[in-house]
């Protein structure tokens, strides 16, 4: 009875996978670049926010260090992809094997994730300790850590001005991977033990040490995969904009990511995916109204405007902790939390 | 002795469960009304609605105020029950423990507005215990249990109440706190004050009532004068430690 | 003394001054309503731009004070009542998240109304000069700044310390159902807070202008998140705390400027967040702390 459930979930998830690569490829071939650009954009904003729905809403890891980690992932793997002759000239600071050498992205985002990751845990060791807001404050002192860090390092990043003509190697099928790829993990996690343990963690970790849950390990992990995530997906958006600055990723965005987690129910997937999608959208298209009259800032002042009223109406957001309901009867392996 | 306050039908929901079931209670003037009853019986919420801080759901809690004009307590803010003069000495004391023992009688005299009085009484409260005069200026934390119950009376008396709410004042002292508290209560009633007094030390509180509730699950099941209440088989089963 | 180390000296106290005033303000929010209040910073760009628009108007400086006072106190107030009173008793992260989306809005509302670009920002010629003390000399900016603080602290431990509302606000932040039993108004008394934390922001916005020349909407979060540092060191919640709290990090951040050679002074802002999470690892509750928060 129970062996039939899981294979029939995967079945359709792999149907809904086979589906939505459809969906990418009749987009490829008629939409313009410049949409294809958009849901590239659309796509990696979302994977983001699932990943933070993994640190955040199912963990509790109020963490805002997100794009401190897309930072470092993009230089990271934009030193690799980087042509080895320019590369000794523009960054005289990198040793010479690196500099030497130029690698394709697939092997560069993983090393940005791994660098993501190690960095991680060497700043989760000390700032896991903190709770709730405290929390929030010392990974926005993450950003400007590492903010300044690449501002200074210049031998390695160019300090202010950054690098500019990143070969332009991820397009709308990348972005679509590590959407899936985020999200299937993601919501394999959640609903599994490590996602139990994870929401235990977050209710109560004493209750949760007590259950013989290794809640430090717990929280640990789930920093470390929300890092990776957040690596990766900033290698990619370096590589399909084509530059990265020290201010790309900052806290502007990190409040982003914030609303869009929070809209969308923290700890919930299908959430963070909606919410991502109406906030890019709107970003996006307030853009042109932002030049013409001048008025930048516009859209995230309606997106801040949107969240106070949602932490008044519906602070649970769209669906709280849980996932639509036709989603779940179609893709859980186990009773969802 | 006429009704000071009046209950009637109160009923008070905390989340989703229904706390206090269609309470009446009455608390006749210069009297000490006890409500006895075991944990989680309501009797604190009885008092945190009185005192304003929880809305009932429905019922009603008439006080007769100084100029004879009966308010519904259920309507008013904490502030201005305090300015009627219903004063509530909360669990666990509450004092200010960060502030000295003087800001703290200070709070209590808040809502005054006639400094010479408060003076005045402030010396009277520091007759009444010498202890809160010697340790003025010292942080309230660094009272012992006795001592910050006392400062916690103190502290109501100057908020001038004509009605005083006094929530399990026993609580975590010594035995010998515990009858120095009880006999300055007595001393207040001696002196007219009304109380309202929690305990779930029964046998004390039950010796010095003049009126007795007990409540269950919400709901007041046994009331009448407070030798009555102590002599009751039930009540001395249930609280006064006597066998069944 | 060396003339440079007079130099540091007051360099480190001139900045110091402007954490402890953003960190007091920060503390006395966190004491009242235990809520870290991002917005802080940008009340200190408000302050820094309301001086501006006063600066060309020829008023004499104590009244562009004055007037920048009451500023940061409505905007302060306003904030509060329209949108931390609504979500109080909500959860800890929920009124965090509020105030991020305040920053925002005070950021990009700025952002809009005037461009994103830095404005010059001067004071008076006579403040801009250099005046000797026995042989050292400091600039008569940065001694303003120390003594306008000096007496802005002098006059809140009054009101805090001695005042029927200074008593309110330290009982409502010991114990907010307590003061309520003993009649007092505790939303005038939290709003008072507000106030007077934003309106020392806003002094710090005038200050900071006129050490650093230059301003823009923007410039209020790394204002903000040093003067959590400050508060951090200092013992969050504790008034006296942030504000030694904010002394220390100034001189610490001076020093570690002036002690370094020039290629790493970039690396300040860095240095003060490493110090945050050494002093989270070490002494969470900082050196004074009043209330013992569970942070570890």
């Amino acid at each position: 009875m129970s062996t039939s459930v899981p294979s029939a979930a995967g079945l359709r998830g792999l149907i809904a996978l086979a589906a939505a690569a459809a969906l990418v490829w009749l987009a490829q071939s008629t939409l313009s670049a410049y949409v294809l650009t958009l849901l590239a954009i659309l796509l990696l904003n979302a994977g983001l926010a699932v990943s933070l729905t993994l640190t955040n809403g199912l963990t509790g890891l109020f963490s805002l260090g997100h794009p401190a980690f897309m930072t470092i992932g993009a230089y990271a793997a934009a030193i690799l992809t980087f042509p080895a002759g320019r590369k000794g000239t523009m960054l005289p600071a990198l040793p010479d094997w690196l500099a030497a050498i130029q690698l394709p992205l697939l092997p560069a985002a993983a090393a940005a994730a791994a660098v993501g990751g190690v960095v991680a845990a060497l700043v989760g060791w000390p700032v896991l300790r903190l709770r709730g807001h405290y929390l929030a404050v010392a990974t926005l002192g993450l950003i400007v850590i590492v903010q300044s860090f690449a501002m200074n390092w210049d031998g390695i990043t160019r300090g202010g001005s950054g690098l500019s003509g990143i070969p332009r190697l991820t397009g709308v099928w990348w972005a679509f991977a590590a959407f899936v790829v985020v999200v299937v993990l993601t919501w394999r996690i959640k609903f599994s033990s490590l996602g139990r343990a994870m929401m235990a963690v977050r209710e109560n970790d004493l209750a949760a040490e007590c259950a013989g849950i290794d809640a430090a390990r717990t929280r640990m992990i789930a920093f470390i995969v929300g890092a990776c995530a957040a690596a990766v997906i900033g290698a990619l958006m370096a590589h399909l904009i084509s530059v990265v600055t020290p201010r790309s990723y900052s806290v502007a965005l990190a409040f982003n990511l914030v609303v869009m987690v929070v809209i969308g129910g923290s700890g919930s997937i299908a959430g963070a995916v909606i919410a991502a999608t109406g906030i890019t959208l709107l970003s996006e298209s307030l853009r042109p109204v932002e030049e013409a009259a001048g008025l930048y800032g516009l859209s995230q002042v309606i997106v801040a405007l949107a969240l106070i009223l949602v932490l008044f109406f519906r602070p649970r957001g769209l669906y709280g902790g849980g996932e639509p309901a036709v989603l779940r009867r179609l893709f859980a392996t186990e009773p969802p939390r | 002795m006429p009704n000071l306050l009046e209950v009637e039908g109160l009923n008070v929901f905390r989340g989703a469960t229904q706390v206090l079931k269609d309470l009446s209670l009455a608390v006749a003037q210069g009297e000490l009304t006890a409500l006895i009853g075991a944990n989680g019986a309501g009797k604190s919420t009885t008092l945190l609605t009185l005192s304003g801080l929880i809305r009932p759901r429905s019922g009603a809690a008439a006080f007769r105020a100084a100029d004879g004009a009966r308010l519904q307590l259920t309507r008013l803010t904490p502030e201005r029950i305090v300015r009627a003069g219903v004063v509530h000495c909360p669990e666990g004391r509450q004092i200010f423990r960060s502030l000295t023992v003087a800001e703290n009688l200070r709070m209590g005299a808040y809502i005054r507005d006639d400094p010479a009085a408060v003076r005045a009484e402030t010396d009277a409260v520091h007759a009444l215990f010498p202890v809160l005069a010697e340790r003025a200026r010292q942080p309230a934390g660094s009272l012992s249990g006795g001592e910050q119950m006392m400062l916690a009376i103190g502290r109501a008396l100057l908020s001038r109440p004509r009605l005083l709410m006094l929530d399990e004042p026993s609580l975590g002292l010594a035995p010998k706190a515990v009858d120095t508290i009880f006999e300055v209560i007595e001393t207040l009633i001696a002196r007219g004050v009304t109380i309202l007094l929690i305990e779930q030390n029964a046998a004390m509180a039950l010796e010095i009532a003049h009126r007795g509730y007990v409540l269950e699950g919400g709901r007041v099941t046994l009331s009448g004068t407070g030798a009555d209440l102590a002599a009751d088989d039930r009540v001395r089963r249930a609280y006064l430690g006597a066998a069944a | 003394m060396s003339q440079y180390l007079f130099q540091q000296l007051v360099n480190g106290l001139a900045l110091g001054s402007l954490y402890a005033l953003v960190a007091i303000g920060f503390s006395m929010i966190y004491g009242i309503v235990r809520l870290i209040n991002f917005a802080q910073g940008d009340l200190v760009m408000i302050g820094a731009f309301t001086t501006l628009a006063l600066a060309g108007s020829g008023a004499p400086w104590p009244i562009i004070l004055a007037v920048v006072l009451v500023v940061g106190a409505l905007a302060g107030a306003t904030i509060e009542t329209l949108v931390f009173r609504p979500i109080r008793g909500a959860p800890q992260v929920t009124g965090f998240i509020a105030t991020l989306a305040v920053s925002v809005i005070i950021q990009n509302a700025t952002l809009m109304l005037l461009s994103g670009q830095q404005r010059n920002f001067l004071f008076p010629a006579e403040m801009r000069r250099r005046v000797s003390l026995g042989g050292v000399s400091a600039s008569v900016t940065d001694l303003v700044i120390i003594g306008v603080t000096v007496l802005l602290i002098a006059a809140l431990f009054l009101v805090v310390q001695r005042t029927r509302l200074g008593v309110a606000m330290r009982a409502t932040a010991e114990n907010l159902m307590a003061a309520r039993l003993m009649g007092v108004a505790v939303n005038r008394t939290i709003l008072a807070a507000f106030a007077i934390g934003s309106a020392l922001a806003a002094v710090a916005g005038l200050l900071w202008g006129g050490k650093f020349g230059q301003i823009d909407p923007l410039m209020g979060l790394v204002p903000g998140l040093k003067a959590f540092v400050a508060c951090v060191i200092g013992g969050v919640g504790s008034i006296g705390g942030a504000m030694l709290g904010g002394y220390i990090l100034g001189m610490a951040e001076v020093l570690f400027v002036g002690l370094l050679p020039p290629a790493y002074a970039g690396y300040r802002d860095a240095f003060v967040f490493g110090l945050l999470i050494v002093v989270l690892l070490v002494r969470p509750s900082g050196l004074f702390a009043r209330h013992v928060d569970e942070r570890a």
